[in-house]
C-alpha cells in the first residue's frame, strides 16, 4: 500500500518536472507565437511564475557541452590564426527570392536524436543546443515531431527583391576576446504588401556562450546535427563558411530592433522536396545555399546565458501575430573565396 | 573510327557548351549529335535540347520539340534542384531526376506529341515550365 501510494507520488513528480521542462521549452522557443500546450497547461492552473521559469532555464544552460571549451578560450587575447592564412569570402545575390521560414514543428530526426530508448542531442539550452526528451513526441516507440514550434521546420513562404552581400575574412582560428575575422553582412527582401526588411551586422561574436564561433567568422567546419555545435533541430551540415555576429533589424529602412544575434550559414543543401528540412541522410552534399538566422533569444552577459527576447520583425503571420525571428535561406547566390 | 567517335564527342562537347553560353545565336539550346553504328555509318540524327537551371528558373521556361528529342536539364545554380514531371497538384510520374547540385544533369527522351508540364520538387513554386512536342 506504501510502495503504491510513492509510486503515485512518484508518477505525479515526474508528470510536474516534465510539465515544468515542457513549459520551459515553450517560454524559451514559442516567444509569441502561440502555443496550445502552454495555454491548457494555464488553464490546469500548473503555470509557473517567471522566476521559477528562468530557474530551472539557467540550471539547463548549465549543461551545455561546450562550456567548459568555451571557458578556455574567451578570455584569450592573443588567438592563433588560421591554418594556411586567412580566407577572404564574398557571397551576393542581387534580386530574385529569398524563403523565409515560418514557425513549425521539427520533425525528429533519429539519427540526431536518437529513440525514446535511447535519447541523444538533450543537453543545454533548450531548441538551441539540445531537445530535451520531454519536447519530443512519440509514436510506436519512435520519435515524431517537436511538440512546440520552433524557426526550424517545413513551412515557409517566399519573399522578392532578395539582396544580400557578404564580404569576410576568417583569420582568428579559435574562440577569443579578440579576433582578426572581419565581416561586412547585409540582407534585405520583400514582403507581397511591399514592406522591405534588412538585416544588418554590426559587430563580430569573437565567443560563444553555448557553441564556438571560431573568432566570429568560421569556414570549412561541420555544424548542428549530431555535432553539439548550433540546434541539432537544423541536420548535420557541412558549413564553407559561417559568421556569429550582433546586428540590427530594419522594416523599410527604419531602425526597429538592435544587438541582436545575427547568424549567417552558407552550408551544403539541406532541403528536399517541397522545401522541407532534410534529414541528415537527404542533405545534398553537391549543393549549397545559404541560411540567416536571428533568433528570439539575446545573450546575458552577466549571466553568461541567452534571454528569451522575441524578434521585433515587424512581420506579421497570417494569424495576426508577429514573427518572433528570421531564418532566411537565400539560394541564387554568387560564392566567391580565396586564401589572402 | 576511334579517332571519328572522338571527334564526334568533342564536336558534342563544343556544340553544348557553346549552347550553354549562348554563343549559337541561331537556337542557343540545341545540340544535335550524329549517332553511329557500330560499322562507323551514319545512322540517324539525335537532337539534344538544353535546357538549364539557372537563378531558380528553367531557362527557356517553354521550349518546343519534335517527338524523339531528348532534352538534357543542367542546373547551373549553387542550389539543388530536381526536374518532376507533371504539376506539384498533379504529379504523371513520366520522370524524375535526382537531386541535381552544381553541375549536374539529367535527360529525358519525349517521344510522344503532347504537352508536358514540369516542375523542380524543391521549388514547386518558383520553377515551372512547359515542354511542347509536336
Amino acid at each position: 500500500m506504501f510502495g503504491k501510494i510513492l509510486n503515485q507520488k512518484s508518477v505525479y513528480n515526474i508528470s510536474k518536472t516534465l510539465n515544468t521542462i515542457l513549459l520551459i521549452l515553450t517560454f524559451l522557443l514559442s516567444s509569441s507565437v502561440t502555443s496550445v500546450y502552454a495555454q491548457n497547461m494555464q488553464h490546469k492552473g500548473t503555470m509557473m511564475n517567471k522566476k521559477q521559469m528562468m530557474k530551472k532555464i539557467r540550471m539547463l544552460q548549465k549543461k551545455a557541452p561546450a562550456k567548459g571549451y568555451l571557458k578556455a578560450h574567451a578570455m584569450l587575447k592573443n588567438p592563433l590564426g588560421l591554418l594556411g592564412g586567412p580566407i577572404s569570402i564574398n557571397i551576393s545575390q542581387n534580386g530574385g527570392t529569398a524563403y523565409l521560414a515560418l514557425p513549425d514543428n521539427r520533425r525528429i530526426d533519429p539519427t540526431v536524436f536518437g529513440s525514446p530508448k535511447m535519447p541523444r542531442a538533450f543537453e543545454g539550452t533548450p531548441g538551441i543546443t539540445g531537445l530535451p526528451p520531454v519536447a519530443r513526441g512519440v509514436e510506436n516507440g519512435h520519435y515524431t515531431k517537436m511538440k512546440m514550434k520552433s524557426p526550424f521546420g517545413d513551412k515557409y513562404i517566399t519573399a522578392g527583391n532578395a539582396r544580400l552581400t557578404i564580404k569576410a575574412v576568417d583569420a582568428t582560428a579559435t574562440d577569443a576576446a579578440v579576433t582578426k575575422d572581419k565581416l561586412q553582412f547585409e540582407a534585405s527582401w520583400k514582403d507581397k504588401a511591399g514592406n522591405t526588411y534588412t538585416v544588418k551586422a554590426k559587430k563580430l561574436v569573437t565567443h560563444g556562450l553555448e557553441s564556438p564561433t571560431f573568432g566570429g567568422v568560421a569556414t570549412n567546419i561541420i555544424l548542428h546535427g549530431f555535432t553539439g555545435l548550433g540546434t541539432p533541430l537544423m541536420p548535420s551540415e557541412y558549413t564553407y563558411f559561417a559568421f556569429w555576429a550582433m546586428g540590427n533589424i530594419y522594416k523599410n529602412g527604419k531602425l526597429i530592433d538592435k544587438m541582436r544575434i545575427v547568424h549567417g550559414m552558407l552550408t551544403e543543401y539541406v532541403r528536399t522536396k517541397g522545401f522541407k528540412l532534410a534529414f541528415d541522410d537527404q542533405v545534398t552534399p553537391t549543393a549549397m545555399h545559404f541560411h540567416l538566422m536571428v533568433p528570439p533569444l539575446k545573450p546575458n552577459m552577466k549571466t553568461m546565458a541567452f534571454d528569451k527576447s522575441p524578434v521585433k520583425t515587424g512581420f506579421k503571420l497570417p494569424n495576426g501575430m508577429s514573427l518572433p525571428f528570421w531564418h532566411v535561406m537565400f539560394e541564387a547566390i554568387q560564392v566567391k573565396a580565396e586564401r589572402e | 573510327m576511334l579517332k571519328k567517335k572522338n571527334n564526334s564527342l568533342k564536336l558534342l562537347s563544343l556544340i553544348i557548351m557553346l549552347s550553354t553560353f549562348g554563343f549559337v545565336n541561331s537556337n542557343p539550346y540545341t545540340a544535335t549529335n550524329n549517332i553511329q553504328t557500330k560499322k562507323g555509318k551514319k545512322h540517324k540524327k539525335e537532337v539534344v535540347k538544353i535546357v538549364l537551371l539557372k537563378n531558380i528558373a528553367f531557362v527557356p521556361k517553354v521550349i518546343t520539340i519534335k517527338p524523339g528529342t531528348k532534352v538534357k536539364w543542367i542546373n547551373k545554380d549553387t542550389a539543388m534542384h530536381t526536374v518532376l514531371s507533371g504539376t506539384t497538384k498533379k504529379t504523371t510520374d513520366l520522370f524524375e531526376s535526382n537531386n541535381l547540385g552544381l553541375g549536374s544533369t539529367f535527360e529525358f527522351t519525349f517521344k510522344k506529341k503532347g504537352i508536358y508540364r514540369y516542375y523542380c520538387g524543391t521549388h514547386p513554386t518558383q520553377m515551372k515550365a512547359v515542354v511542347i512536342v509536336k
